[in-house]
């Protein structure tokens, strides 16, 4: 699996930022709710559409701060493609999602 | 002749302003290839067009022997491609060591040691990036390329703000690679420096190319000197010539 994920420490530092950006985006989502009177947990299906939007954004965000820092520069050298880097971030936004939806939907 | 590297008809406009117009670059195995021009003549794009990560109007990119209408700098990477731009390989955040560490990790350590003594990176290993001077950043650039082995490596303007003594040791890195075996393609100004490293010179002048020959032949050229090596190149020309 050496040549489907980044190198450390550039992975570590893709997957922090991705994590930093879903989460401020969460806690943006759950203000505008909160403003909004509307619930935190709605049903699954606007859960998931919620979900991809963000997993998207971030996947954006995480992909222009690479370009800027020079990182996306540095592993497209080593084979890593933008476009793989921001599946990478994807998927690492729907594992979030996936264990925060469990955590929100445990029953009391 | 068949190159390891060549872009042909390459077109390139931003904002309907033409930048380039069937332009060419290519690399060739052992030889340092150099495209002098001045500044705002389309090197650059040139440059990231053929290392792919600019995609041209038009043109193809061949490389080891495919051909690619639409190159992305990942797959010319994993058929042996190396591309250092002007601005900026590395970065800020991490040490040249992450950086060297994520390459061996890549494609192999056997160059790691000969890398950090020809480019005397030693002392620079583990400082942030962000702190080194421009010199540093370009000579540890270099030793990624070094400890990469490419067959094919691209570097932009590698003699641009450093030090005469980075110079020379930019210089005779290019050049020892060229030995080796790499198709070294490069661009810049400083044009002492880029006539005594290269083999071939290519002038890239209101958004085309001329292939002009070696150094020799650069310097005997009577419209390259007048028009863009200048005045003070005018002394050690022998012959005419024009394109």
């Amino acid at each position: 699996m050496r040549l489907a994920l980044p190198p450390n420490p550039f992975r570590r530092s893709l997957l922090a930022r991705a994590t930093w950006l879903w989460g401020a985006l969460h806690v943006v989502g759950a203000v505008g709710a909160g403003a909004y009177g509307q619930p935190l947990v709605g049903p699954v299906w606007s859960s998931v559409v919620g979900a991809l939007w963000i997993a998207g954004f971030t996947a954006f965000g995480v992909h222009t701060l690479a370009r800027r820092r020079g990182e996306a520069l540095f592993l497209a050298n080593l084979g890593h493609s933008p476009l793989r880097t921001a599946a990478l971030s994807i998927a690492w936004c729907l594992v979030l999602e996936t264990g925060l939806q469990m955590v929100l939907r445990m029953p009391a | 002749m068949r190159y390891l590297l060549s872009a042909e008809g390459i077109g390139k406009s931003f904002f309907r302003h033409e930048v380039l117009k069937s332009a060419a670059l290519w690399g060739e195995a052992g030889r340092v290839v150099t495209l002098m021009g001045r500044n705002g003549a389309g090197k650059t794009t040139l440059l990231k067009i053929a290392a792919g990560w600019l995609r041209a109007d038009y043109g193809a990119v061949h490389f080891n022997g495919l051909v690619y209408t639409r190159p992305r700098l990942a797959r010319l990477a994993s058929a042996g491609l190396f591309y250092i731009p002007q601005e900026q390989l590395l970065s800020p955040a991490f040490t040249p060591a992450q950086h060297i560490g994520a390459i061996s990790h890549r494609f192999g350590a056997e160059h790691v040691a000969s890398a950090v003594e020809t480019m005397q990176i030693g002392s620079v290993l583990d400082r942030p990036v962000r702190e080194l001077s421009g010199g540093e950043r370009m000579r540890v650039s270099l030793a990624l390329g070094w400890v990469r082995r490419p067959r094919c490596l691209i570097v932009d303007e590698p003699l641009a703000r450093v030090s005469p003594k980075d110079v020379e040791t930019l210089s005779s890195a290019l050049r020892q690679l060229a030995l080796e075996g790499v198709a070294v393609v490069t661009s810049g100004h400083d044009a002492r420096a880029l006539l005594a490293l290269s083999d071939t010179i290519i002038w890239c002048v209101a958004g085309t190319t001329h292939h002009i020959g070696s150094p020799t032949e650069a310097l005997s050229h009577t419209q390259f000197v007048r028009e863009y090596l200048g005045p003070g190149f005018a002394d050690v020309r022998q012959g005419g010539g024009s394109l």
